[in-house]
């Protein structure tokens, strides 16, 4: 697989090593604007062939690529160029194109410029700390990416809450388990389920809003 | 006047009403089209439609009643018109029908890479009447919407990788030597592929060796360049080959 990731920084450090643990025989080509960037990534991935370019030059080496590309991740440190080289990499159909944003207030722009696969590193901070401190309504564990949906953890805080929360897992045939108040793992039938404990859940996006909005307007 | 005379005034003026409501139906089409376009081209092209059919069948109307023609008369035609208006305009309506289809059961978003019959490409955008598509040789194509209710339709991006299998054929050599090979060349067009390539089978038919294989990548306009390369490693191997 050929993989094509532009930029030289934290992000793109994290896009080549996963690209090389997907496939580890795969080419990897990593762009970068400044020459020391360049030398350091040599040593830092000497599996990775490392390109020296100005801005202006990488929808070049797109355009001249195209057909070649499987998957091109933009991982610069400028959300401007990200999603300036995502377009252009859509409008030449390369088959993968990969956004990772700097600031996570930029992603609906992503979004309204059909930049389908928008990788956000700060999406977990939310769900952690609402993890960590363990008060919360819900909590989105995962979303997945190419389907609207994922996973999502239900605190059972009143016979309320427990009523649709097993309501909606039998209406939707969801696939859950739970981790009780004393901190075990299990998972089994719905009735199990009790007062205290939080289900993870998992499910298509538009029913969790559908269950959100009868706990009363939670968050989505 | 005799009443043939007065029938024939009636039938040109009949024929008069039709005429003027079709060409002021044409002309309050364009006016709509120019001052609504700003509110997108499928909503201006199809506000255009629905007024000029309605003012032809305005005028229809208004000629079948200076004609004066009995009940009867009267129904048979407007069985007639409804009838060839239906045929004449099927495509049309399918076409609605598709746009509705594909609108509800979301077969396919914009950006998603797909195939219908034998053509294949990445949707650019979903219209009231045809899906518009960029063919892999960057190529243009119009789909009536009617064929995605008629044919079945793949979403390749739901796939990440497309495989593609192919024969290659070895003269004057054993299979194990083959298969060797074979390895051998697919080793340098690894970092290309997917994933590892795979020998499904090799079979030896008239003093040929066939080797089956299976390729697979992200990028489906990859796979021309990715067997030059292969049948290139091959012929540096010194082996004649052939693949089918």
């Amino acid at each position: 697989m050929r993989s094509v990731v532009i930029g030289g920084g934290h992000l793109a450090y994290f896009a080549v090593t996963a690209l090389r643990e997907i496939d580890p025989k795969g080419r990897i080509v990593v762009i970068e604007f400044t020459s020391e960037k360049v030398e350091m990534i040599k040593k830092t991935f000497p599996y990775a062939e490392a390109v020296l370019s100005s801005i202006e030059g990488v929808e070049e080496y797109i355009s001249g690529n195209r057909f070649l590309i499987d998957v091109l991740v933009s991982a610069t440190d400028s959300d401007a160029l990200n999603l300036r080289y995502a377009k252009h990499s859509i409008r030449n159909n390369v088959p993968i194109v990969i956004a990772i944003l700097n600031n996570p207030l930029n992603e609906p722009i992503f979004v309204r410029e059909n930049v389908k696969y928008v990788v956000n590193p700060y999406k977990t901070i939310t769900s952690k700390i609402k993890e960590i401190v363990g008060k919360f309504e819900v909590n989105v564990i995962y979303e997945f990416s190419k389907i609207d949906g994922g996973i999502y953890a239900i605190k059972i805080e009143d016979a309320k809450t427990l009523r649709k929360v097993r309501s909606f897992i039998l209406k939707n045939d969801a696939p859950f388990f739970v981790l009780s108040a004393d901190k075990r793992i299990r998972a089994g039938s719905v009735e199990d389920v009790q007062i205290g404990d939080v289900v993870y859940v998992s499910s298509h996006g538009r029913e969790i809003r559908g269950l959100l909005k009868k706990m009363g307007g939670l968050e989505s | 006047m005799t009443p043939e005379e007065y029938f024939a005034v009636r039938v040109a003026l009949a024929a008069l009403s039709i005429a003027l409501a079709i060409f002021l139906g044409s002309k309050l089409g364009d006016l709509i089209m120019r001052n609504l376009s700003r509110f997108g081209r499928s909503f201006a092209s199809k506000l255009a439609e629905i007024v000029k059919y309605f003012l032809v069948v305005l005028g229809a109307v208004i000629a079948f009643s200076i004609l004066s023609l009995d009940v009867m008369v009267l129904t048979g035609i407007s069985i007639g018109i409804f009838i060839v208006v239906l045929i004449s305009m099927r495509d049309v309506f399918s076409n609605y029908a598709g746009e509705i289809y594909l609108r509800i059961r979301r077969p396919f978003d914009e950006g998603d890479f797909i195939k219908i019959g034998r053509i294949s490409g990445r949707v650019v955008s979903i219209n009231s009447q045809d899906v518009e598509l960029m063919s892999v040789k960057g190529e243009r194509v119009i789909i009536p919407n009617q064929f995605f209710l008629k044919y079945p339709v793949i979403n390749k991006s739901s796939a990440t990788t497309t495989s593609i299998e192919l024969k290659v054929v070895l003269n004057e050599v054993s299979p194990e030597r083959a298969e060797e090979i074979v390895m051998e060349a697919l080793g340098e067009i690894r970092p290309e592929l997917f994933e590892d390539p795979k020998i499904v089978s090799i079979n030896k038919r008239d003093g040929k060796t066939e080797v089956d294989l299976l390729l697979s990548t992200a990028n489906q306009r990859k796979m021309k360049w990715l067997i030059g390369r292969l049948l290139k490693e091959l012929h540096d191997r010194g082996v004649e080959v052939e693949i089918e």
